[in-house]
């Protein structure tokens, strides 16, 4: 896999404080990389240090194998889309786009084609003449991506550029983003906070955590095996709950949980043996409910129930004083469940972190 | 991909504050309004009574400044004219404003960028720094002035417009300040990363989102050199100096109306300023120190 991007030991420090890192990311040609996690976590430090807005303290970069650290943003190659699209508001939608270019000479005739292009491909043609704000902000923000691809950069960051829209146009602008990056397959660093945007967007993912790099990986793969108890408590729902291995098999163990209650799971990495200390996660929607005293199933009470529409979540109370939760289809044989009742519920696709 | 139109219409709608300032509600009757118009009357009286007097003054037909209003003349609007020390003065003054709100401008637009960009948690003494030559009395800058000719003897005009940039300097910077301070720095940002130097972003993005500011700070600091009378007063020896100055020395001797005319002159001047700078960006953003 051919590299395009290389964060080296990058840290970021602002007097005494550490602010980020030291953090290393490699960024292949042509994926969708994003950078997840909560506000303060350092993405947009991080960002900004790749676009040159900010100067790391330690490390380096490289930009297919040229070392740009110390080079400023106008020679970097690259596009950069802000979250407020941070477009011209004196200049028209052509020149917008048409900024990057002029600025790298091209000549003009040329512009105009490559400018009418671009606007094509975000799916805004014959805007060319108006003003910014003579727009939506969806169109806005496809005008901010169209100035950042017209320069056929190395590199495209998007800075949180959904979160400016409502929900519904936010859900679809995430598919016709991922479509337009895959089609022109250009290398793009996404930040978000939002997980279903990292989710549905990305073929990795760096999850991100006061200034270090808490899990890198596919979406799936964070999902199904997070390696930390940030990681399993940010990403998705989760029940966390403090256990003993009790059994270990190669990844399958037996997770006591006390009080009699044993759980199978699988260790998201090797565990420390019999008797060490983990983390069981249990998925709210790998839960199923049957009747109390059914073979397998766990006796737990209902303790909450949560109405969300499509779905309903109920908060289990087993025996032994543990919670957790549970996430059933809106269907009628759920809807009857009211707190208290009590049921068997069975725990499907646990994970074990050791030593969480 | 398109956009449909129920998608532009959330997005307008979602991004228009809904930040309607409603101005307090006065319930005045009989009385009371009598009263409240009566106060406005008279304070506006107070603020324009000295400008409609010279005004009126202008146009005597003798030395008098009584006169009845049939009998207004342009007479002294025509000794103005004649008179080659007036206009030679009121072309110096006009000069030296000129010079002295270009440089003034630049200076300002340089300074008030570098405190609103770069200078982080200094700003604010960055800021009162700036604001200093206000608060120091004329009379002292002038002084100092002075004591700098004598020391080193620089041509007089050039002292005069340092002076003159002196005094100008604290109105462009506010007034330069409050209009960058409306640039999203992310749009400079945007600039930079799409290939264009600082220097470039300056002049292709905030120079123009300012220009208005930037336009009305430079009439402000005009207005300001044309009016000064002690730095002139003090700098300027034998020879031209500049109309205030010209005016100063001509009202110790003797009084005519002629003055009026002159004065008035500059008031339409300065009135015609001020409503371009209004229709430009609004005199409350300017004169908001």
């Amino acid at each position: 896999m051919q590299l395009a991007l290389t964060l080296e030991k990058i840290v970021k420090r602002y007097g005494a404080t550490t602010a980020l890192g030291p953090i290393d990311i490699d960024v292949r040609q042509g994926e969708l990389l994003t950078l997840l996690g909560p506000s303060g976590c350092g993405k947009t430090t991080t960002l900004h240090i790749i676009a040159g807005l900010t100067t790391p303290t330690e490390g380096r970069l490289l930009l297919n194998g040229r070392n740009i650290t110390a080079l400023a943003p106008p020679y970097r190659d690259i596009g950069l889309v802000f979250q407020n699209y941070a477009l011209f508001p004196h200049r028209t939608i052509a020149e917008n786009v048409a900024f990057g270019l002029r600025m790298r000479k091209v000549p003009k005739a040329e512009i105009t084609v490559r400018v009418r292009a671009i606007l094509n491909v975000v799916g805004l043609p014959n805007v060319e003449e108006r003003y910014p704000n003579q727009l939506s902000g969806g169109q806005r923000q496809r005008v901010a991506l169209a100035r950042a691809l017209v320069i056929e950069p190395s590199i495209l960051l998007l800075d949180e550029p959904l979160s400016n829209l409502d929900a519904l146009l936010r859900k679809k602008m995430r598919l016709e983003l991922r479509e337009i990056q895959q089609r022109l397959g250009i290398t793009t660093v996404f930040v978000t906070h939002d997980q279903d945007e990292a989710f549905e967007m990305s073929d990795r993912v760096i999850l991100m955590n006061g200034g270090h790099i808490e899990q890198i990986g596919s979406p799936e793969a964070l999902y199904d095996s997070p390696q930390t108890r940030f990681a399993a408590s940010f990403i998705g729902e989760a029940s966390l709950t403090p256990c003993t291995i009790a059994q270990v098999r190669g990844d399958d163990v037996v997770a006591d949980l006390g009080g009699g209650m044993t759980i199978p799971a699988k260790a998201v990495r090797p565990v420390d043996g019999v008797g060490s200390q983990a983390l069981l996660m249990a998925r709210p929607e790998r839960v199923t409910l049957s009747e109390p005293n059914a073979t397998d199933a766990l006796p737990m009470t209902i303790s909450k129930r949560v109405f969300q529409g499509e779905r309903i979540l109920f908060e289990l109370t087993a025996a032994n004083g543990h919670a957790f939760q549970c996430s059933v289809p809106s269907i009628e044989k759920y809807r009857e469940m009211q707190p208290g009742l009590n049921v068997g519920a069975v725990l499907h696709e646990c994970r074990v972190i050791p030593g969480a | 991909m398109r956009t449909d139109p129920s998608e532009t219409q959330n997005v307008v709608a979602a991004a228009r504050p809904g930040r309607a300032v409603e101005a307090p509600k006065v319930d005045l009757s009989g009385l009371g309004r009598v009263a409240f118009g009566l106060m406005i009357t008279l304070l506006y009286v107070f603020l324009l009574a000295p400008i409609l007097i010279v005004v009126f003054a202008s146009f005597s037909p003798t030395m008098s400044n009584t006169y009845a209003l049939s009998q207004a003349s342009l007479h002294w609007y025509r000794e103005f004219i004649g008179n080659s020390s007036f206009v030679s003065a009121f072309k110096f003054s006009l000069l030296l404003a000129l010079l002295a709100s270009f440089f003034a401008t630049i200076i300002g637009l340089l300074t008030s960028y570098a405190i609103v960009r770069f200078l982080g948690r200094a700003r604010t003494i960055g800021q009162s720094i700036a604001m200093l030559p206000m608060m120091v009395p004329h009379i002292l800058i002038s002084l100092s002035l002075l004591l700098l000719l004598t020391r080193f003897p620089l041509p007089e005009m050039s002292v005069l417009v340092i002076g003159h940039i002196l005094i100008c300097l604290p109105f462009t910077i506010a007034g330069i300040m409050a209009s960058l301070e409306g640039v999203d720095p992310d749009i400079e940002a945007a600039a930079y990363t799409l290939g264009a130097n600082r220097l470039r972003v300056l002049w292709e993005v905030t120079v123009p989102l300012v220009a208005p500011g930037v336009l009305s700070a430079a009439i402000f600091a005009f207005i300001i050199s044309f009016g000064d009378v002690y730095i002139a007063l003090f700098i300027s020896g034998p020879g031209v100096t500049t109309l205030p100055v010209e005016i100063f020395s001509y009202v110790q001797w003797e009084s005519s109306p002629v003055i009026a005319a002159i004065t008035t002159v500059q008031i339409v001047m300065i009135i015609l300023f001020g409503l371009f700078i209004e229709r430009l960006v609004g005199l409350r953003s300017v004169m908001r120190i």
